[in-house]
């Protein structure tokens, strides 16, 4: 029914096209890589060292002890130290500090005669993340200011009882048990920067429309199973190519364990680039230009597939109308792949059901593809 | 868009070069080409593929630097006054470079525009365009869906808007049917009428016949310059001899061995031969087939073609005209 | 000459619209991201289904699964063995579970100093679930132990002695999404400017109409200006869209003057123009231009603090990320929008932009020249 031999010379043709312009080729192999160090480089950071203001009202030995407390990690930097609300004001506006602690007059004689004393934090919202972790640290440390001092108190009214943690809550991570975030994120990304072939499989019959050569290819006794085949495979494989190099990245940049087999990591990589490919070639039937085509390959593969995909929000807490849109993108089945290949060593067994999704994504795309295209010439 | 008034346009030449030469590392793409082309005539620049034709052109166009030797357009010096070439110049490239998904009027409004062709006038030459193309009644039509000769017409249309005293045309029929070919030369003939120069390269032999004046060029050297009459006077040893017979390709081989020709080549199923004399040559090749069981139909003595010409000129020692 | 240019204006927005995929492609595509940016980041994650093992039974335990409810983060539900927990994270039905011993009760309100242990499972390969159910499991149960073990002791005894009052300027809500967003909006549409344009005229190179351009009269500066224009004004009408998008249905603050933000903004994006300039005067290709740019937005965006904030970079990275305008025009952005910063707040940055501008533009220009004579 098909013609391998006329699949092989649109391959060999695709093929050309694509390594003629060596540096494109490259770029395109090398992409994914560079992306996935990019957005993995974007979850491995951990926030330390924010800049806080201390604006010291009261200035007794017990607010100076105060400070000192705030100073003894690299969670905070004492930055600056302002001296009147202008000030304040000023570092807060340009985002010099992200927080500034103000300790008001009368903060010593509070605390010494029993009375509450007042610490205000003000702090830089911007930034929520930021401002979650000053919160949080300076926070953690005012407590455990009170805490001496409230043992102090209980002791002088004759109590012993310590304020240590009365839970001790024991944390379980079921896999990855530093619970560090590039474990999780990296194998996940994998699935989003293979759009980058995808983005420039779906320049393949858009390109020929522009150059005006579509009509010569029609005119020729190929088929159009034979002919859409013939151009999906050359870049199924440039994504093949490039999948061991993000491979590399997770593991030896971003210290990712590699729990399960490689083999099997490939044989589905292979199912879910014929389906994102697919997908990609489908793109190019209906768009008539190449910026077009990007656009919306960008839209599909590298944006949904980055926040729709269960990679970022997990499936299970999407409505039931996005979990379903998510299902029909590959990126959806191949992230859970990835990451259970990767993290929990899973076998063909577990992943059976992820791999024939893709496969039928992948049939389905292609012969709506192959049947379309005549029709939109 | 004549201009009268330039007193550095001492010479009459609409292209004369000097020793200009392109050198792309170590190839040397074009070698010292000395020609001149004069105002009004149709002028033919042939060679093979890959002689150097396009490098020429291209640096006529100021699309590329030349290595060493110099040129002028019109006057013009084609480094130093690339603007004063280009606002006389019209181009048709051998690969099609109009814009596909613009529709013929607009593609000539565009091309015309940038010549700073518009209004009223604008208006005139558009009619006229359309009229001689052939594209009259057709003004809506997206490039994209024109066929391939009507594609060329339109190409040419939109390099002549702005009536150019000098029109280059890279292989302008390449891939056309005969008798669109013919048709457009017969435009190139009406072009030239009207005053303008033409310089055409191609690879056609029989269409370097239609010239006034044309070059040689192969390895990126001249190997003959002038009128096609001059050029197979100068360059023409001996005298050609058409033979019509059976398995021509058999008998190529024959006459080959012979040792009797300067040179034995086909023309479709026609032999050439040539030498010195050689009608004298008739009772030996009638021999020398028929001992073969070839029949021979016919010899006559014929005028050289320019093909013949080439060919001959290009199993000589190069040399330049 | 001004006509010239005119007349190529006319011919790319022929184009532009007889293509009519593009220019809703354009806006639509940038438009979605957003709109996904800002339901990711307003999803909070929470309503985790909880697998909840209490082999305790005491009242104790089940108020501790009372206040694990009430956080929002859990979703508790029972299980009767040890495997139905590792079985449901194993699974992914369960995205968390407690388990509770025997004797929790007991413990805690002994009179020793020991404390009583609870176990919290994580699935390891969803972090951010894991992650924030660590967290609030963190809080949850530090304020709850305390509440039941210190009752007896406290009563009457002593006060809290420091009162840690918060005030949260700009950004009050915290909103992730209102950092998020414009962190968004400054970014993408310079993208989309740099992109098209780096595009524009490797198109016309690629299809061989550049060199039909270069034997007419018209120079290279009117060729990019003309290209220039069309990229700019989709560029522009998107970010106008997008702000209003941003501003009246993300709620997101707009505290500064639209004016200045309209002005800074077109200067920011004709800076941008610049990066997809260049690449264009060095692309033979659509697809190379792109991957180039592909890669030039990458490295923006590490450098950039567009992910994440510079301060948190190690001292070189944060010399570098002075050479990208992204980095200054994002501070100035989000300065204007959720702080209502003005003129005298980021000059300095305003400074840097403009510097960077003159450089790249050098560079493209020079690009050009040499790229046209071969």
């Amino acid at each position: 029914m098909i013609n391998w031999r006329r699949v092989l010379s649109v391959m060999r043709k695709e093929w050309w096209h694509i390594t003629r312009d060596k540096m494109s080729f490259f770029l395109l192999i090398v992409s994914p890589m560079l992306i996935l160090i990019t957005f993995g480089y974007a979850f491995s950071i951990d926030i330390t060292n924010v800049g806080i203001g201390i604006y010291d009202q009261d200035l007794s030995p017990l607010s100076r002890r105060y400070i000192n407390q705030l100073h003894s990690t690299d969670a905070l930097r004492l930055e600056a130290f302002p001296e009147n609300m202008q000030d304040v004001d000023r570092l807060l506006m340009r985002g010099d500090v992200k927080a500034v602690v103000i300790i008001p007059r009368g903060f010593a004689r509070d605390l010494q005669s029993g009375d509450t004393a007042a610490v205000q934090v003000i702090v830089d919202g911007t930034n929520p993340n930021t401002a979650g972790h000053a919160i949080q640290h300076i926070g953690a440390h005012t407590e455990n200011f009170a805490a001496k001092q409230m043992e102090a108190q209980l002791r002088r009214a004759g109590y012993t009882a310590s304020l240590e943690a009365p839970i001790d809550l024991r944390i379980r991570p079921w896999y990855n048990p530093s619970l560090r975030y590039t474990v999780s994120m990296i194998p996940a990304l994998v699935g989003v920067v293979l759009a980058v072939p995808a983005m420039a499989a779906s320049l393949a019959l858009s390109r020929e429309r522009e150059w005006g050569t579509l009509e010569g290819l029609i005119a020729t006794p190929i088929g159009r199973f034979e002919l859409i085949l013939g151009k999906l495979i050359p870049y199924v494989l440039t994504g093949m190519l490039s999948v061991p190099l993000c491979v590399l990245t997770a593991v030896y940049l971003y210290n990712v364990t590699f729990q399960g087999s490689f083999l099997l990591y490939m044989l589905l990589a292979l199912l879910f680039l014929f389906a994102t490919m697919s997908i990609a070639m489908l793109i190019s039937v209906f768009i008539k230009s190449q910026q077009a085509a990007i656009m919306a390959s960008m839209m599909i593969f590298l944006f949904s597939g980055f926040f729709m995909s269960g990679l970022l929000i997990p499936f299970a807490l999407m409505g039931p109308l996005l979990q379903m849109e998510a299902l029909l993108l590959p990126t959806t089945h191949f992230v859970i792949i990835s990451r259970s290949i990767f993290v929990k060593g899973a076998g063909l067994t577990e992943l059976r059901g992820f791999a024939i999704a893709l496969l039928g994504i992948g049939i389905l795309s292609f012969v709506l593809t192959s049947l379309m295209f005549k029709k939109k010439l | 868009m004549r201009d009268n008034q330039n007193p550095a346009r001492a010479n009459n030449h609409a292209v004369e070069t000097i020793d200009l030469s392109k050198k792309f590392g170590d190839f040397t793409a074009v070698d010292e080409v000395n020609i001149t082309v004069h105002r009004g005539e149709i002028f033919g620049f042939l060679g093979p593929n890959g002689a150097g034709k396009t490098t020429t052109m291209r640096m006529l166009m100021g699309l590329l630097q030349p290595t060493s030797g110099s040129a002028t357009i019109l006057g013009f010096d084609i480094v130093t006054q690339k603007a004063e070439v280009h606002q006389r110049i019209g181009y048709v490239s051998q690969r099609f470079s109009l814009y596909n998904d613009l529709t013929v009027v607009e593609n000539l409004n565009f091309f015309g525009g940038t010549y700073g062709v518009r209004g009223q006038h604008m208006e005139e030459r558009r009619e006229e365009i359309l009229n001689m193309a052939g594209l009259a009644g057709r003004e809506e039509e997206l490039t994209k869906n024109l066929s391939g000769g009507w594609r060329q017409r339109l190409a040419l249309g939109c390099a002549i808007l702005h009536q150019p005293e000098l029109l280059f045309l890279d292989e302008p029929t390449a891939g056309v049917d005969p008798i669109s070919r013919r048709d457009f030369w017969d435009l190139l003939y009406s072009l030239s009428n009207q005053g303008h120069t033409i310089f055409v390269t191609t690879h056609y032999m029989d269409e370097a016949e239609h010239c006034n004046r044309m070059a040689f060029i192969q390895h990126g050297r001249l190997v003959a310059l002038g009128s096609p009459e001059q050029i197979k006077l100068e360059k023409m040893q001996g005298q050609v001899m058409e033979i019509d017979c059976a398995a021509p390709d058999r008998a190529m081989g024959i006459m080959r061995e012979s040792g009797l020709f300067l040179e034995v080549s086909l023309y479709g199923a026609l032999i050439h031969v040539v030498a010195e004399e050689v009608a004298s040559y008739k009772p030996q090749v009638k021999k020398l087939l028929n001992k073969e069981d070839i029949e021979v139909r016919s010899m006559q003595l014929i005028a050289p073609s320019l093909e013949d010409v080439f060919i001959a000129s290009v199993t000589q020692k190069p040399g330049v005209a | 000459m001004f006509y010239r240019t005119w007349n190529l204006i006319k011919k790319e927005f022929t184009q532009l619209f007889r293509d009519r995929l593009l220019a809703p492609l354009v806006i639509l595509g940038p438009l979605s991201e957003l709109l996904m940016i800002a339901w990711s980041s307003s999803q909070g994650i929470d309503h985790l289904p909880t697998a909840v093992l209490d082999l305790d039974n005491t009242n104790a335990s089940r108020g501790l699964i009372v206040a694990m409810e009430n956080t929002e983060t859990f979703d508790p539900y029972f299980v009767d063995n040890l495997d139905h927990v590792t079985g449901d994270i194993e699974s992914g039905r369960a995205l968390a579970a407690w388990v509770i011993p025997r004797g929790f009760e007991a413990r805690l309100l002994a009179a020793d100093q020991a404390s009583s242990p609870v176990q919290l499972v994580v699935d390891g390969s969803d972090v951010m679930s894991a992650q924030t159910a660590v967290a609030t499991a963190g809080g949850l149960v530090a304020s709850y132990g305390q509440s039941v073990a210190f009752q007896p002791v406290m009563a009457g005894a002593a006060q809290v002695p420091l009162d840690m009052s918060l005030r949260v300027w700009f950004n009050e809500e915290m909103k992730e999404s209102n950092y998020m967003i414009p962190s968004e909006l400054g970014f993408i549409a310079a993208a989309i400017v740099a992109m098209l344009a780096s595009m524009a005229i490797a198109k016309e190179r690629e299809l061989g109409t550049l060199e039909q351009l270069m034997v007419t009269p018209l120079r290279s500066l009117e060729l990019v200006i003309g290209k220039s224009v069309m990229a700019v004004s989709l560029g522009y009408v998107l970010y106008l869209l997008m702000l209003a998008l941003v501003v009246f249905v993300f709620d997101v603050p707009m505290r500064g003057s639209l004016t200045l933000l309209m002005v800074l903004s077109f200067l920011y994006m004709l800076v941008e123009l610049g990066w997809g300039l260049m690449i264009s005067a060095v692309a033979k290709t659509q697809m190379q231009a792109l991957l180039i740019t592909i890669a030039v937005i990458m490295v923006t965006i590490i450098f950039s603090g567009y992910a994440f904030p510079v301060d948190t970079m190690p001292p070189f990275m944060q010399v570098i990320s002075n050479i990208f305008p992204l980095k200054h025009w994002l501070t100035v952005f989000r300065g204007i929008l959720l702080k209502g910063a003005g003129i005298q707040d980021f000059w300095q940055e305003l400074l840097a932009i403009l510097g960077l501008g003159i450089i790249i533009y050098t560079f493209t220009i020079i690009l050009l020249r040499r790229n046209k004579l071969e």
